[in-house]
């Protein structure tokens, strides 16, 4: 599926977008991802696995806007 | 000695009269259109764009707030229309009605969320909110997936005027776009229009005189929402599909470059930006996937050598408002 690497970079921006560290932590953004979240939801309901990292995006963005690890300036 | 800036040319009056004589004279040369032998379909199309870009306009040319989801709205309105007027059988302005409704509400939806960020993260809310809905439409059954609705009728509007000529078809959409840009026009030279400038520049000055910024810019967001999905209705009768380009990332992008290539903050520039996009892929249409890249290399020229834009530019050169 062509969106797929799209998705997983903007889950990553989405969760170290500040951090000087981000390129260290993209291996744990790949497991915070797609181990629990996205194979998880494949798993129970399919139809939202597209939509999910998305929808987790937007919480993120809502929470704590300058990512998981970012820092406020 | 008072000191001429772009914020102080021209006075407010002279600026709504250079404006009123610059529609006027556009308004005459759209309605000509149809006895020059021009293509209609790419003006048609040109002008569902150009009210697109005057929506997004509104939003961050006035507003300040750069919406990178607003192929959202466009496509979100196609499939509405297009599944009432395909499959329930709808008249074409009940399915125009249904199309800008939807809109609406997905605009008041997606604002209460988005609106509580400022910035680049109010941007990338409303970009993963569109892709969001891309993947929604991309399974969900009625919009038919990678398919799209097609072969939409096109109807009687009224009952009376037949949107299968062309002709009728063409001051139908011609109509619409003078509608919706007449609506933003006058936003933008209202009351709420200034708050919304104020909001622009200074936001904790606003606050301090006591207007509620939030209410402000959610009533912005939803109105460019809902005429963004009006020109996505007007889109159906043109195209006669509703597919998931419309919904597309690129297609909020195609936005952004129209209002930045025509210019940022101005009343004609989206008009404008909207009518050079649209040529362009058309026109060059003969060099394939090339057209994006001959677009990229456009947006960074105008990035970087007139950076108000085509309609910016020539406001500032000749000291008008357009």
């Amino acid at each position: 599926m062509p969106g797929r690497p799209r998705q997983m970079s903007a889950t990553m921006l989405t969760m170290f977008p500040d951090s000087p560290a981000a390129t260290h932590l993209f291996a744990a953004a790949c497991i915070i991802h797609h181990v629990p979240l996205r194979l998880l939801t494949k798993y129970f309901y399919p139809e939202a696995s597209n939509t999910v990292v998305f929808v987790l995006m937007v919480l993120v963005l809502l929470v704590k806007p300058s990512g998981l690890t970012g820092r406020t300036t | 000695m008072t000191v001429m800036t772009d914020d102080t040319i021209p006075a407010p009056r002279r600026a709504i009269s250079d404006e009123m004589i610059a529609f006027v004279i556009i308004t005459a040369l759209l309605l000509i259109v149809p006895l020059t032998g021009l293509y209609p379909f790419f003006v048609m199309q040109a002008l569902c764009f150009a009210l697109l870009a005057c929506a997004f306009n509104l939003l961050i040319g006035y507003g300040g707030l750069l919406s990178f989801g607003h192929a959202m709205f466009l496509g979100t309105a196609g499939y509405f229309t297009a599944h009432a007027l395909k499959v329930w059988g709808l008249s074409p302005e009940l399915g125009i009605f249904m199309g800008t409704a939807g809109a609406a509400i997905l605009g008041v939806i997606t604002g209460l969320v988005a609106i509580r960020r400022q910035g680049i993260y109010f941007a990338m809310i409303t970009l993963a909110l569109s892709q969001l809905l891309y993947f929604i439409y991309l399974q969900t059954p009625f919009t038919h997936g990678e398919d799209g609705i097609q072969g939409i009728p096109q109807g009687y509007l009224f009952g009376i005027f037949n949107l299968a000529k062309p002709t009728t078809l063409y001051y139908v959409i011609l109509a619409g776009f003078l509608c919706g840009f007449l609506i933003i026009y006058r936003a933008i030279n209202s009351p709420f229009g200034e708050v919304l400038k104020a909001i622009r520049e200074n936001e904790p000055r606003a606050i301090s005189l006591g207007y509620k910024t939030d209410q402000y810019k959610l009533l912005a967001y939803i109105l460019s929402g809902t005429l963004a999905g009006f020109a996505g209705s007007l889109k159906v009768f043109v195209a006669q599909n509703a597919s998931l380009t419309d919904v597309h990332w690129s297609m909020s992008g195609e936005i952004v470059l129209m209002t930045l290539v025509g210019g940022l903050g101005t009343v004609f520039g989206p008009v404008v930006g909207a009518f050079v996009i649209i040529a362009m892929q058309q026109y060059l249409a003969g060099f394939g996937q090339w057209v994006t890249v001959i677009q990229g290399a456009i947006f960074l020229i105008c990035v970087l050598t007139f950076r108000r834009g085509v309609i910016g530019e020539i406001a500032h050169f000749f000291r008008r408002s357009l």
